[in-house]
């Protein structure tokens, strides 16, 4: 019983797997632990569909700043070209 | 001489897109990719000495900067007060105050721009090497195992990144979204 109780106690343990659940399967042993915990847990019920969506999210972010700006600015180019042309004028 | 030797007069025309677009995928911020590829040409005007011309010079510059990256990750730790991985904890596990439901299950959470904003906001609150395990896991579709290896950490340290970034993007979801 008492190995049942920690489960159930234990959400850092238990989002913890949610979250690795998201980049590889579950050992059975840890999937077994995770359906016990969500069983009687509502508050990481919750985080675990808040996680996916965040997870979901995350992955259209990053393949939006990808796809964008994939070039310097002129601005900065130019600022950097002077930043070297000093340097190598003062060698 | 074959026109071999390294001109850096010309290096920004050449080789800076390209090393921007490189540290960009690895550290995700605009100025911080910036800044990276500022450092690594000041780093290679005064490194240009040892240079060897059999290898080509945007090998070499991407070399310098992937040293840089690898500084960044090592060093950067932004406000790591609100990075606390057992803020959210007490010593048994339990939650210390309820996830609250943010409105992201309402709806299609992609088609909504705004909320797109508000987490880019929460995500620049990560430090880089938190966001770059994320960044490699979308950009490139890496495996656990082989974002460790490109980022030099730990299995047991992969996991806990993953598990305190998302518990702090929540977090900051909560707080700004809410």
């Amino acid at each position: 019983m008492k190995l049942t109780e920690k489960i159930m106690a234990d959400c850092k343990k238990a989002t913890f797997l949610i979250e690795k659940q998201q980049f590889k399967p579950l050992t059975l042993g840890e999937q077994v632990k995770l359906k016990i915990h969500l069983a009687a847990c509502s508050w990481c019920r919750t985080y675990e569909r808040q996680s996916k969506n965040i997870q979901l999210l995350m992955g259209s972010v990053f393949r939006h700043s990808a796809t964008k700006t994939k070039e310097l600015d002129p601005e900065f180019k130019n600022k950097l070209k002077i930043l070297i042309n000093t340097k190598l004028e003062n060698e | 001489m074959e026109k071999t030797m390294s001109d850096p007069a010309l290096w920004v025309e050449r080789y800076a897109d390209r090393l921007y677009a490189f540290a960009l995928k690895k550290v995700f911020e605009d100025e911080l990719a910036k800044d990276l590829v500022q450092e690594t040409f000041l780093a290679a005007l005064q490194a240009r000495n040892a240079f060897r011309e059999e290898s080509a010079e945007l090998t070499w510059l991407t070399g310098i900067l992937k040293h840089k990256i690898a500084d960044t990750f090592r060093k950067k730790k932004r406000r790591p007060e609100e990075l606390g991985g057992d803020d959210f904890f007490d010593e048994s596990g339990h939650w210390k105050t309820k996830p609250l439901e943010i409105g992201i299950d309402d709806g299609n959470p992609l088609e909504n721009k705004e909320l797109d904003k508000v987490l880019k906001k929460c995500m620049e609150k990560l430090p880089a090497l938190w966001l770059a395990v994320f960044s490699l896991k979308y950009l490139e579709d890496s495996t656990s195992e082989l974002i460790c290896t490109s980022l030099g950490i730990t299995a047991a340290n992969f996991w806990v990144i993953v598990h305190r970034s998302k518990l702090n993007l929540r977090a900051c979801l909560q707080k700004h979204w809410l």
